[in-house]
């Protein structure tokens, strides 16, 4: 059955990835076997004392030795109440974390310099309220020395029985894969004595280029004609249906084809008119640093999309065909934020 | 001062959680009010204010915390100053809890941050522990779990990010908490290997303020005996109770007086030959702290207990002042015979003080001319008190010169000390040896516990005269003015207002034995607690062991047993705290959800975003075998929830009753 489970996870991950919907991870922090849900990973939950806890804990030892001088039972009392206050307390600060399910989303692509959302949705079925959960990013580098503030922080209370959701924040600086390190869940609540906490991978996104550049668009001209026509999706006459395939623009797909079941079809035209677009590696100026480049390459694909022109992108050792559409304009941007980087290997299914 | 002010100065807190501190701060601080001096108790409450009228986004708004350097250690040298001005000294108990007060209350004004916040608590409880150094009566536990509750209260809502203000969720909680620690503390406090002893010294002033006989006596230096209704000892006896006539308490044996004042021997030395007969009577007494080397035994017990030995006038002695609650078991013979004194302990009970008491020694001397035989001079002298006009009262009028003979001769009013100096003055005059014996008289019966109360207020003294052959026969002069002293108590030598009796209530007989009834009960329980709570020792506690029958227990098995049952109630606690699921407050839903529980057990769990159709289909699919009642009982939830069919509860509730998997 767990195994079933896994597969059935790593086949819904990459269905998931296929299709680019943002959700990355999904755990449930620690439970017992009996009435979690399945299909998730489950993440151990610690605790540990916090400063206050150790505190508390002299706190006690002085109020004991105190009692045991003056032989006072009163004191002997209080003391032992407010240790076994000590030890529940930990059982309440472990419930508030225990049988949580956390799913984070990796963030929606952004330019540099943007803000980037990681949504965080909090599954609180069968559960009481949690109260004051805190989430924040583990510290970048050195992580057990670093006293840099966390990147981004969320704190929420959660009620009864209800989902719930949240973003972490964080400031894109640079072009390329944000890749959060693993976050941490924590609670000091009740009383502040004890810490529980728990961590779940963290979130990635895409960061495009900066759209920057003084350059105006390149003049659009045709392309070369090396290829057989019909292999061109152009846009003046229809040629013929073929095969969906991830990439194509949602435009030309005959959804009446689709509606009578006959599978995603999509329009093919051949000819040469329209005007079409080479954004080229090679039309900037090579005095130019690598990111000016990319951030002048980026804009024109925005500027290329809005104003509906077929485009294509050539990059040193990346190239893209032409086309239009959200589809071509996302993949134009990722090869632009992915240029010069190693292959994702996340997207492999890990 | 706005609130975004409070916000910079405590960043993370809220006006909230300062509302739970100070109230829980005042609450661990207001029993000992009474007991600091009424400048630092006014400071205190000064600090606290400030608190709240700092955090108080509409007050008046004051510049800012108690922050400044220089104002903090001004404020702290003056405490320290006052401190010692008061008390003369910085430590010790009184000072101290003084000194804890005020440090209280400056954190309190001083507080900046979460840390801040965490320290006041720390010393807040602190505080409430030195209470019991005062008093550990069952009222003192009761107020002690409602001031943690408060204390929990504030650690909540410090650690809580809602902003509510006096939330009932969070009493509740710290109510929840407090039930949940009950039995574990019940374990620790029952079975933590107690230690006797001090392990170091303690303040001289920890003990101050037990009250009780003392074993000197001077009568007439003060015009009112203090009435007080603490308890001196309760009386457990095996048997039936013995005649309240019976019941003298020994205490002290006084033997020298200067005129004035009268003390114990000296010299402790002395033979004595106890001879008993008839029925003895077999008792335990538990006696309240008394901080004197001394114990109480009924009159005339042949063998002390472990704890203390009998001197020559047989008193019994503790090697150490009594600090804790004593328990310890007697046998006595009402029934017994006192010879064979020495006669240098006779010629010590025939000590008078030079050149005083010469009216009463000329009348004691004329008396022995007449009839020398001592017991017609005992007769004699309590004739005297019997039909002279002589009064038993508790406010006598105070004597200056020669207390025996203005007592005598002139003011003929006073209580026992009165009497029983005058006629030990008059026995020795008259050439019969005799001592003043002091102790308690009687007691009150607590029909509830059946068990005597002697309170402080039956303090007594009376006499012990040498009758030749006869040995030491007790003599109770008082007996001769207010027999009704011996034979009630000294309850009715008083007015009825002295009764602690509410005004209202005196006219009705019925509303009286009611409020004695609730009198007995509340002693009752005062007992319980005295004997398993607050009398809980080394001793106690290997009795217990013993009655679970665990015989000389080691020191580690106890503490690998206690670790143990610890765990195990631990873990039940847990258990029962994460077996609760909170309900849902649609009643199909409540059903519903137990529907698909039971289908999660056999590892198929509802998605969060899956509709009951989407999730009876899957299950369907999964579990065939019982693919029609799964339909069915999807079915009657949809209709309940959505078309209102809530007639078709009672079937939902049947068929999920009756559901199972099939194989």
């Amino acid at each position: 059955m767990p195994r079933r489970n896994r597969m059935s996870r790593a086949a819904c991950c990459n269905r998931f990835r296929s299709r680019n919907t943002r959700l990355s991870t999904a755990v449930i922090l620690e439970s017992f076997p009996a009435g979690a849900a399945t299909g998730l990973s489950r993440r151990r939950v610690y605790i540990f004392l916090t400063r206050q806890g150790f505190l508390f804990a002299l706190l006690l030892i002085v109020m004991l030795l105190g009692a045991v001088n003056y032989v006072n039972s009163m004191a002997y009392l209080m003391t032992f109440l407010l240790g076994s206050l000590f030890m529940v307390c930990m059982l309440h600060t472990y419930r508030n974390l225990r049988g949580l399910i956390v799913r984070c989303g990796d963030g929606e692509p952004v330019f540099a310099g943007e803000q980037v959302r990681f949504p965080l949705l909090f599954d609180n079925r069968d559960g009481a309220e949690r109260i004051a959960i805190h989430i924040r990013t583990t510290a970048q580098g050195r992580r057990w020395i670093s006293r840099d503030p966390p990147l981004a922080t969320l704190e929420l209370s959660l009620s009864a029985n209800e989902p719930a959701r949240g973003y972490l924040e964080v400031a894109a600086k640079k072009r390329g894969t944000l890749r959060l390190q693993r976050l941490i869940i924590e609670t000091r609540y009740p009383l502040g004595l004890f810490r529980a906490w728990s961590y779940v991978d963290g979130p990635e996104c895409t960061v495009y280029p900066r759209p920057d550049g003084a350059f105006v668009l390149p003049p659009s001209r045709e392309l070369h004609t090396d290829h057989e026509s019909g292999n061109w999706p152009g846009s003046d006459d229809f040629s013929g249906f073929a095969n969906y395939r991830p990439g194509d623009s949602t435009r030309r797909i005959d959804w009446r084809a689709f509606a009578r079941e006959q599978g995603l079809l999509v329009k093919r035209f051949s000819g040469s008119g329209g005007r079409r677009l080479l954004l080229s590696w090679e039309l900037l100026p090579a005095a130019a640093s690598i990111e000016s480049r990319l951030s002048q390459l980026c804009r024109w694909v925005l500027e290329a999309e809005r104003q509906n022109f077929h485009y294509a992108l050539a990059l040193p050792g990346v190239g893209i065909e032409v086309g239009t559409g959200a589809e071509q304009r996302r993949n134009c941007l990722e090869s632009l934020a992915r240029f010069g980087q190693a292959p994702d290997t996340r997207a492999d299914g890990k | 001062m706005n609130s975004a002010a409070i916000q910079r100065l405590l960043p993370g807190l809220s006006d909230a959680p300062m509302a739970w501190l100070v109230s829980a701060i005042v609450t661990a601080a207001v029993p000992h009010v009474v007991r600091i001096p009424i400048w630092a108790s006014g400071l205190f409450f000064g600090l606290c204010l400030w608190r709240l009228i700092l955090t108080n986004p509409n007050g008046p708004g004051f510049p800012r915390a108690v922050s400044g350097f220089l104002l903090r250690m001004l404020l702290g040298m003056a405490i320290l100053g006052g401190v010692l001005a008061s008390y003369g000294t910085l430590t010790g108990r009184d000072a101290g809890v003084a000194l804890l007060i005020l440090l209280a209350g400056m954190k309190l004004a001083e507080l900046q941050s979460r840390r801040d916040y965490f320290v006041t608590i720390l010393i807040g409880l602190f505080l409430l522990l030195t209470n019991f150094f005062f008093i550990q009566s069952l009222m003192s536990a009761i107020y002690l779990a409602f001031a943690l509750a408060l204390f929990l209260g504030a650690l909540i809502s410090a650690n809580d990010n809602r902003a509510q203000v006096f939330s009932v969720p969070r009493l509740r909680l710290a109510g929840i908490m407090l039930l949940q620690a009950l039995p574990l503390m019940l374990l620790l406090f029952f079975l933590f290997p107690r230690v006797s002893g001090p392990l170091w010294g303690m303040p001289r002033d920890a003990r101050a303020g037990s009250t009780g006989l003392d074993d000197q006596m001077t009568p007439g230096a003060i015009s009112q005996l203090s009435l007080s209704d603490e308890v001196a000892f309760r009386v457990e006896f095996g048997g039936a109770l013995p005649e309240r006539r019976a019941l003298y308490w020994r205490g002290p044996v006084l033997w020298f007086t200067d005129g004035v004042k009268w003390v114990p021997d000296t010299l402790h030395t002395g033979t004595q030959a106890l001879r008993t007969s008839g029925d003895p009577l077999h008792y335990t007494v538990t006696l309240e702290p008394t901080g004197k080397n001394w114990i109480y035994a009924l009159e005339q017990a042949p063998m002390a207990p472990a704890q203390a030995t009998f001197t020559h006038d047989l008193q019994l002695r503790t090697r150490a002042p009594v600090q804790n609650r004593l328990r310890y078991q007697l046998s006595s013979y009402p029934d017994y015979q006192l010879t064979g004194a020495s006669e240098d302990e006779l010629r010590r009970a025939l000590q008078l003080p030079p050149g005083r008491h010469q009216r009463a020694l000329a009348m004691a001397a004329q008396w022995r001319a007449e009839n020398a035989d001592a017991a017609r001079l005992v007769d004699r002298a309590l004739t005297l008190f019997n039909q002279e006009p002589f009064y038993y009262t508790l406010n006598p009028p105070m004597l200056f010169n020669d207390a025996v003979d203005q007592f005598l001769f002139d003011t003929r009013q006073g209580f026992c000390e009165h009497y029983a100096a005058a006629f030990v003055v008059l026995m020795r005059g008259a050439g019969v040896p005799a001592r003043v014996v002091t102790g308690y008289q009687g007691g009150a019966l607590n029909p509830v516990g059946n068990y005597l109360i002697v309170r402080q207020r039956d303090a007594h003294a009376w006499t012990e005269v040498w009758l030749g052959n006869r040995g030491w026969v007790r003599v109770d002069p008082t007996g001769a003015v207010a027999p009704e002293r011996i034979r009630q108590n000294a309850d009715s030598a008083l007015p009825g207002t002295l009764l602690d009796i509410p005004l209202a209530l005196q006219d009705s007989a019925m509303a009286r034995n009611l409020w004695e009834r609730m009198r007995f009960t509340w002693d009752a329980v005062n007992n319980q607690w005295n004997q398993w709570v607050l009398g809980y020792d080394q001793n106690r506690q290997s009795m217990l062991l013993r009655r679970l029958g665990f015989e000389n227990i080691e020191a580690h098995n106890l503490v690998l047993g206690l670790t143990l049952t610890f765990a195990a109630v631990l873990i039940i606690i847990a258990v029962w705290m994460f077996r609760q699921r909170t309900r849902s407050a649609d009643p199909a839903r409540r059903i519903y959800d137990r529907f698909c529980r039971i289908l999660a057990r056999h590892g198929f769990a509802r998605q969060p975003a899956e509709g009951p159709m989407a999730f009876c289909l899957r299950a369907e699919r999964r579990f065939a075998g019982s693919a029609a009642t799964i339909g069915d009982i999807t079915r009657l939830y949809t209709e309940i929830r959505y078309a209102r069919r809530i007639d078709l509860l009672p079937r939902l509730q049947q068929a999920v009753a009756q559901f199972r998997i099939a194989a």
